[in-house]
């Protein structure tokens, strides 16, 4: 018998003309371990729904097939009976956060489960651990960082224990490290008897899965074993899932046959080596030689140090020392809670230090008013929820253009590239609230793109992205870095970090405690105590004694030894 | 500035038993609505002023001392230009005051939740309890947005800083319409993750707050009524 049955779903929103989800048939065994990927806004978000009866039971629409678990249909039962079967994280994590204190979050849903007070305790102390929120018991969930409110939704959910756990992208806000946690956590849970779908567009931890379920425009496209479906790089690529880095250097290699796929990277140096390639020292110096450095100074941060007012979390800057420079590509990294947030919006004073000073063009930054700043420095928000206000996406645009006096022509013309950039022309007069996540996302960059400022700063702005939605937004901002804006991306991405910045500042508990290139970045030792991790392409460089940031490094310098003894 | 009221202190009045609280904070209301001279009033606020201090909350009232004395001086001048009785219009100030500040030190002493055990303790259904003290939980929230959305706007240029007050007010409105539509549209998105976590289900509920009625909340409930008669007594 299969735990969770889903024959021909289909269903439209209300307000609607096409199907959300269409015909969607598949089946789940205990004990299953299941990756949902695909674009954004192909309907994943909506399947989990169906799956925990919030659909129909709060949003409508036209509802069609049924969905089973353990042979009860669930269409007509409400959502919290569904939830003592399955417990489904919600992709807004934020909104869900209502209690007063870290504790009082996860214990609400015990109290429901009528759980005695002890096994509550137990629980709580455990998940805790589990998502490493075990010295935050106290602190108010409003006042905690992004990743670190994803933690605790997530924690919110585990400890519930259900049989089936449903998560809608649950680590999109999380530093590489915890998210290799985490989803070690799960695959161990399905070891203990659970069933976990995860809805994701993590390409490095999908080996995880023993069952991969690819969306297209509604429908299910593919769905089947890892192995079968990870080599198909081109077949993931239209998908909006990105493939993984060594599979599309081998691909380009023509090392790439059924038999042939290296799943780890040990397996990829093997058959590289096996196949007589070797790195080219000459290269490689052609390479580091051309990363040339920014000259012109643009920030200059004094000591800076910050605290949030009344709040027991302490100290959050400790005195940072560092310059920016016009031109740059600086990425912001570090772990969830570092202060990469609490950073950066000192820089167009949004905070204002507790002590030290930012220098922003020769004179003290305090000396310039928002609003001045605003013409120069453009700011993408951690959660797009949190920026978007207006009720048309052409509003939202044109905020800023109106805002800073454009031109009438001009604010036509801005709104209409920028819409086309980040592929949204058919969403102009659409209420962003009914965005997906990763519109949402498109969105925020957009309207602040479309005034062109000088220096974009982005707290995170691939969260939610589809892989194709990611490269067309990097890709862009490449393009405004090689005109001359200072791009500085705040990400736990790491492979975006190497493909794309020059520079890197990691934070740790308020501190630098890296300062360099990203080419040093990764060629540190350091960088896993840092909440960091180098993505398998880089590793298996690092095999070649080596630091190559993209397959295209990679290709540049491989050669063929023609030395038939080696 | 912290967005909840409540301060977390280990004082004799935070450690009281929220039905306690719960029952203070209705004497006084109800012991203010039946005075109407400021004298006694006045008594009150000083007991008031007392308790405060006591629960190591005064620091609240600095936060909203501004909005209080608005409050009172428009009092005055509204009930005065009406009934021409500066004495009544005195007492209506300071019992409005007193009421905010009462209504002040209960939520600076009582955790929310604390709050929804109380009343559910009292006999209120949960769910009911869970709804009425929800408002209070999105309140912060709401602040919480609310500047976050401002810092999002202020950063594309929508010039908050110059102006006098009043042109800055005026541009400050037009934004809480969205701000107040999102959070609508949250607390819908909220409604159903409470459900996710098995808000509703039919069986009895567990809490994970306890507490016990002890000698401590009996005392202090029969020193506020023998206190309550003197007052009656004597105005
Ligand atoms: N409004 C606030 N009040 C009090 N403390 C806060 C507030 N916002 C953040 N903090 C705390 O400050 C620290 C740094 O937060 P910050 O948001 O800068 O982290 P971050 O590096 O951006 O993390 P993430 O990767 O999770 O986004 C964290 O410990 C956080 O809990
Ligand atoms: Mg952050």
């Amino acid at each position: 018998m299969h735990l969770l049955e889903i024959k021909d779903l289909s269903f439209t929103y209300q307000n609607s003309s096409s199907p959300a989800v269409k015909k969607i048939n598949f089946s789940v065994k205990e004990n299953e371990f299941i990756i949902l990927m695909g674009k954004s806004g192909a309907g994943k978000s909506t399947l989990a729904k169906c799956l925990t009866s919030i659909i129909p039971q709060f949003q409508k629409g036209n509802y069609s097939g049924k969905i089973t678990i353990e042979n009860q249909e669930i269409k007509n039962v409400p959502v919290y009976e569904i939830a003592q079967k399955i417990g489904l994280l919600l992709q807004d994590f934020e909104v869900q956060l209502f209690s007063t204190n870290v504790i009082l979050e996860i214990a609400f849903g015990l109290e429901n489960f009528s759980l005695a007070r002890a096994e509550m305790e137990k629980r709580i102390s455990e998940t805790l651990k589990t998502v490493g929120l075990e010295n935050y018991l106290n602190r108010d969930p409003l006042t905690l960082s992004g990743g670190e409110k994803q933690r605790l939704a997530l924690a919110s959910i585990l400890a519930l224990k259900p049989k089936i756990l449903i998560l809608d992208e649950p680590t999109t806000d999380l530093d590489p490290i915890g998210k290799k946690e985490i989803f070690a956590l799960l695959k161990n849970l399905t070891k203990q008897g659970l069933t976990i779908i995860v809805i994701d567009h993590e390409t490095d931890e999908i080996l995880n899965a023993d069952q991969i379920i690819i969306f297209n425009a509604s429908e299910i496209v593919s769905s089947g074993n890892v192995e079968q479906l990870i080599s198909q790089s081109e077949f993931l690529e239209k998908n909006g899932i990105r493939p993984a880095a060594i599979l599309t250097l081998f691909q380009k290699l023509n090392l790439l046959t059924q038999k042939n796929i290296p799943k780890t990277v040990n397996d990829a140096c093997h058959l590289l080596v096996e196949n007589s390639y070797q790195t080219s020292e000459e290269k490689y110096t052609l390479l580091t030689k051309e990363e040339k450095k920014e000259k012109n100074l643009l920030f200059q941060i004094k000591n800076l140090e910050f605290t949030y007012p009344n709040v027991p979390a302490g100290q959050i800057l400790k005195g940072l020392n560092f310059e920016i420079y016009a031109g740059e590509f600086l990425a912001i990294v570090g772990v969830n809670g570092s202060g990469k947030t609490t950073f950066i919006k000192h820089l167009n004073r949004l905070f204002t230090p507790t002590k030290g000073e930012i220098i922003y063009q020769n004179k003290n930054l305090k000396n310039y008013k928002i609003a001045e700043l605003a013409k120069d420095i453009g700011y993408v928000f951690q959660n797009p929820d949190n920026q978007i206000f207006a009720t048309t996406v052409k509003e939202e645009i044109v905020f800023g253009l109106k805002n800073l006096s454009f031109p009438h022509e001009e604010i036509e013309k801005g709104v209409k590239e920028v819409l086309k950039t980040v592929n949204l022309e058919g969403c102009k007069d659409k209420d962003p609230f009914i965005l997906t996540k990763g519109e949402k996302q498109r969105l925020s960059v957009a309207s602040v793109l479309v005034t062109q400022p000088k220096i974009i700063i982005l707290d995170e702005p691939t969260t939610g992205l589809d892989y194709l939605e990611l490269r067309s937004l990097m890709n862009l901002l490449k393009e405004l870095n090689q005109k001359g804006h200072t791009i500085i991306m705040v990400t736990h991405t790491m492979w975006l970090v190497a493909e794309y910045a020059k520079r890197a500042i990691v934070l740790k508990e308020g501190e630098i405690v890296f300062n360099g290139s990203v080419r040093q970045l990764f060629s540190e030792k350091n960088i896993e105590n840092w909440g960091l991790a180098l993505p398998p392409l880089i590793e298996l460089s690092q095999m070649f004694g080596k630091t190559l940031l993209s397959v295209d490094e990679f290709l540049f310098c491989l050669n063929k030894s023609t030395d038939p003894t080696v | 500035m912290s967005i909840y009221l409540y301060l977390e202190r280990n004082t004799f009045i935070h450690r009281l038993h929220p039905v306690t609280k719960i029952f203070l904070l209705l004497l006084f209301f109800i012991l203010l609505l039946l005075f109407s001279s400021p004298l006694p009033i006045i008594l009150v606020t000083f007991f008031l002023l007392l308790v405060s201090a006591f629960s190591r909350s005064i620091s609240n009232l600095r936060k909203i001392w501004k909005l209080m004395f608005i409050l009172f001086t428009f009092t005055i001048i509204l009930w005065t230009i009406f009934l021409k009785n500066l004495n009544y219009a005195l007492a209506m100030a300071l019992r409005l005051n007193a009421l905010i500040f009462t209504g002040l030190i209960f939520l600076s002493v009582t955790r929310i939740e604390e709050f929804t055990y109380g009343l559910n303790k009292l006999g209120l259904p949960f769910r009911v309890s869970f709804a009425l003290t929800l408002a209070f939980r999105l309140v912060p929230s709401f602040i919480l947005s609310a500047q976050t959305t401002i810092q999002a706007q202020k950063s594309r240029g929508l010039d908050l800083e110059t102006g006098n007050l009043v042109q800055r007010i005026k541009k400050f409105i037009p934004l809480l319409i969205p701000i107040l539509a999102t959070s609508l549209r949250n607390a819908e998105l909220l409604a159903i993750a409470l459900e996710c976590k098995g808000f509703g289900i039919k069986k009895k509920r567990t809490s994970y707050l306890d507490y016990k009625f002890g000698r401590n909340d009996f005392l202090t409930l029969l020193t506020i009524f023998l206190l309550y008669f003197l007052l009656l007594k004597i105005f």
